[in-house]
């Protein structure tokens, strides 16, 4: 998942997954940082050489939205994983696996079992009614203006918050995995991966990115594959030892292997891990770049075939992670886990230096750096996705339909290419800019609260569109700005920005709502005011569109 | 009506040696979804006329001078007896007696049959030329049709009518309930299923911390167990949505679509 999970409910001893950087100490320092560099620039090498090769075939709106729609079912649902599976995944659920033990794992239950969603209710229906973008399926039935904004602005926002989190991870995590200290090289770092992202999405559109993807997504399942396998022949494949071994490793005992080390402390900190369950598993499957995968494939049967990809491939890895997680524990041991980085994010770098042969020496030093190649090229990879995603977004939704004047021509396809071009060096920059200030920031709440924005704003107005026959325009910018303003306010006054001692503004204290996840309460608000905005409007839903969104949707009649 | 004919039964003919991907707008085998399901369908007119008329200049129909002409001709359409020919017979019993009912509402009507029109021009490449397409992607008609932006606001009253009559035609009826009925339950059952995992891990902890075989608990019986029931509701909808509606929901796509010309 492209996401950098974090639980601290009051009390919990996991301030964050991704914390300010510990200028203190860099964990482990060495020769294997200079082999990372090295093989950091053949990553950069490489996504460059795809988006150049890839980049040049097409022009049109289709190729650069949806890279001409000619990816095969398993291409697309590797490029899905892809995207789903970020370096905080691949480091950060590790490292929580390796520090909490069974708590741990329910975050990897809970992005798995998100995908259910995705394959159920979204994707085929998806695929069948829309062209680019979500607002797309909302503008077969309802006003496009109105929709358009709505939605565009959504998904604008949540990518946006998305993408800062992950630049902000990425300044924390590349600066963590060289060993270097100090600002300068986390500024550096993000002005990097910014400018990269942008030269993939304006030089090679759709197709660039999704081809980044799938290699991303083969060296992430390579690398994890490799080492599971390594850390079960080290117990010879005995799962009783590794989890002996494990609790063993922990300071925890025997409670390591049991639920509660992470969270079940107090009611609150219950209550905020069921919003954020919330948010991750009705979150997915409202996500701009998520829901922009499917519209790479020919048909919505594609579509669905590549989910059940991503969900083999996604389910394999999450149980891989426990596996990592465990042998981590196990094998490095918890305590020097924390000390390299209180939120466990170098977890899996050390398991393989631990496996290689050790501190010092070279098979040690080269699965160090392998391992941390491979967190960055996620990184690359998933800022790539995201940065597409917004532009479409802001190009095809808020540029040519929203924003557009009425006294004016239409847009022709031509400009708005131009125009998701000019975006994403816009938000690419914009990006930059903010996650330069953001980098004091807790950057796990950003994630959290871009998985509550998505699924309070978007999927219940994409559910009722589809489902619900008497649904209408105005219930439909209520669903989306129902949601999606809530979220925004109830985060404004949580724990994470004031009264708490990890908050953004440590001194003063404002918030007077108890969790740091919005979504227990935004997600219903979303579904609640697009039910009011309906029923309370005088305009009617028209049946013929619906019946045509009907038709649409479970055929694919008329799909482009 | 040149493209009318055309797009008469989009693309169903498999040309002499190739194998035809059912599933796939891009047609023919080859395309990369292709697999076991790539049986034709019982019963369907092999139309020879197609590969002539791919080459006519389809897109020159498009040009908004044109659009007043084709608008006025839409009535044909839908009038049997002008495509006996290229018709199959299941969307001609479907269409009986609709033609004449589009008059009731008053909106721009053409703009939307246009734009499957020229989709299908897509869904009709021919192997020659989707290798083609494939060597120079730019060159493919792109399937921006019309307005670059997206659908018009209005809807073309004659597809409204179409669309109104498949939604009530029992085939779509069998197809919509055959997703309901696996999706609205399946839905239910795993989400109860998930929250029950998470309530039951705070609630006995007891019970959680029972070990079965050495260190395997309860607790972890139960998230294993979430992982297999993920992978089986998945294989479920997979195999619910091959064997129930895959086939139905494309035989009628193309029905549809012919009523859409």
């Amino acid at each position: 998942m492209n996401q950098l999970p974090q639980f601290s409910g009051s009390g919990t001893p996991l301030a964050t997954v991704l914390p300010p950087f510990p200028h203190t100490q860099p964990p482990v320092d060495g020769p294997h940082h200079n082999l990372a560099v090295v093989l950091f620039a053949l990553v950069v090498v490489m996504t460059l050489a795809i988006t150049l090769w890839v980049g040049r075939r097409g022009q049109a709106a289709e190729d650069f939205y949806t890279g001409g729609r000619d990816f095969g079912s398993l291409q697309n649902g590797v490029a899905l994983s892809g995207d789903y599976l970020s370096a905080a995944s691949f480091l950060g659920v590790t490292g929580l696996i390796a520090l909490y033990g069974y708590d741990g794992m329910l975050y990897s239950i809970g992005f798995l079992v998100a995908w259910l969603i995705v394959l159920m209710w979204v994707a085929e229906l998806v695929r069948n009614t829309g062209r680019y973008t979500l607002a797309d399926v909302l503008a077969t039935r309802m006003r496009q203006r109105p929709v358009r904004a709505a939605s565009g602005t959504a998904s604008v926002v949540v990518t946006l918050l998305y993408l800062i989190a992950q630049m902000v991870g990425a300044g924390s995590l590349v600066a963590l995995l060289l060993g270097t200290t100090g600002a300068a090289a986390k500024t550096w770092t993000i002005v990097a991966v910014g400018g990269l992202m942008i030269i993939y999405v304006t030089v090679g559109g759709m197709r660039a990115t999704t081809w980044i993807q799938i290699v991303k997504a083969m060296m992430l399942m390579t690398g994890a594959l490799a080492l599971t396998v390594w850390v079960l022949v080290r117990f010879h494949f005995d799962l009783a030892d590794l989890m002996r071994s494990a609790a063993h490793g922990s300071p925890a005992g025997d409670r390591y292997l049991e639920p509660g080390l992470l969270y079940g402390e107090s009611t609150t900190s219950r209550l905020d891990f069921v919003s954020l369950g919330m948010a991750l598993v009705l979150g997915t499957a409202g996500l701009p770049h998520i829901l922009s995968r499917f519209y790479t494939v020919p048909t919505a049967r594609a579509a669905r075939r590549s989910v059940i990809w991503a969900i083999g491939l996604v389910g394999c890895f999450y149980l891989m992670t426990v596996v990592l997680g465990l042998g981590a524990t196990a094998l490095v041991g918890a305590k020097a886990v924390k000390t390299a980085n209180p939120a466990g994010n170098t977890a899996v770098p050390l398991l393989a230096l631990n496996l290689g042969g050790g501190e010092g020496s070279t098979g040690g030093t080269l699965f160090f750096a392998l391992t941390s190649a491979i967190a960055f090229a996620t990184i690359l990879a998933v800022v790539a996705g995201l940065t597409l995603a917004s532009s479409v977004s802001f190009a095809h939704d808020l540029y040519a339909q929203a924003f557009r004047s009425r006294n004016k021509p239409p847009v022709t396809e031509r400009q708005e290419v131009v125009m998701a071009r000019v975006s994403a060096v816009l938000i690419g920059g914009l990006a930059i800019v903010l996650s330069l200030y953001a980098q004091r920031l807790n950057v796990a709440f950003l994630v959290s609260l871009a998985f509550a924005v998505a699924a309070s704003a978007n999927l219940p107005t994409l559910v009722y569109n589809l489902f619900w026959r008497r649904f209408t325009t105005r219930g439909a910018c209520w669903s989306t700005y129902g949601g999606l303003v809530p979220a925004l306010v109830l985060v404004f006054f949580s724990p994470v920005v004031s009264g708490a001692r990890t908050a953004m503004f440590p001194g003063v204290d404002f918030h007077w709502f108890p969790l740091e996840n919005p979504g227990l309460v935004s997600i219903p608000l979303g579904f609640l005011f697009g039910w009011i905005g309906t029923v309370s409007g005088e305009e009617k839903a028209d049946p013929d569109k619906f019946a045509e969104l009907e038709v649409r949707s479970l055929t694919g009649a008329g799909a482009v | 009506l040149a493209q009318h004919e055309v797009t008469g039964s989009a693309g169903r003919t498999p040309r002499q040696g190739q194998e035809y991907d059912w599933w796939s707008v891009s047609g023919m085998a080859g395309s990369p979804d292709t697999d076991q399901q790539s049986s034709g369908f019982p019963g369907e007119p092999v139309h020879e006329l197609m590969h002539d008329l791919i080459h006519e200049p389809i897109h020159e129909f498009m040009h908004e001078p044109d659009r007043e002409f084709l608008q006025e001709s839409v009535p044909e359409f839908l009038d049997e007896s002008d495509h006996g020919p290229v018709h199959t017979a299941r969307s001609d019993s479907q269409l009986a007696g609709q033609a004449g009912g589009h008059g009731g509402r008053s909106q721009r009507t053409g703009s939307t049959a246009f734009a499957d029109a020229d989709r299908s021009a897509r869904s009709l490449r021919l192997p020659e030329d989707d290798d083609a397409a494939s060597v120079i992607p730019g060159q493919r008609p792109s399937g921006t049709p019309g307005s670059p932006a997206g659908p018009l606001e209005e809807q073309d009253p004659v597809a409204a009518e179409v669309y109104r009559e498949v939604q009530q035609s029992p085939a779509f009826q069998e197809i919509r309930r055959n997703h309901r009925r696996f999706v609205f339950p399946a839905t239910a059952v795993f989400v109860c299923w998930y929250l029950f995992y998470v309530t039951v891990l705070a609630a006995a902890p007891g019970l959680m911390r029972t070990q079965l075989a050495g260190p395997f608990s309860v607790a972890w019986l139960l998230g294993l167990l979430q992982f297999a029931s993920t992978f089986l509701i998945t294989w479920l909808y997979a195999r619910n949505a091959r064997t129930k509606r895959d086939r139905a929901a494309l035989g009628l796509r193309w029905d549809t679509q012919d009523q859409l010309r």
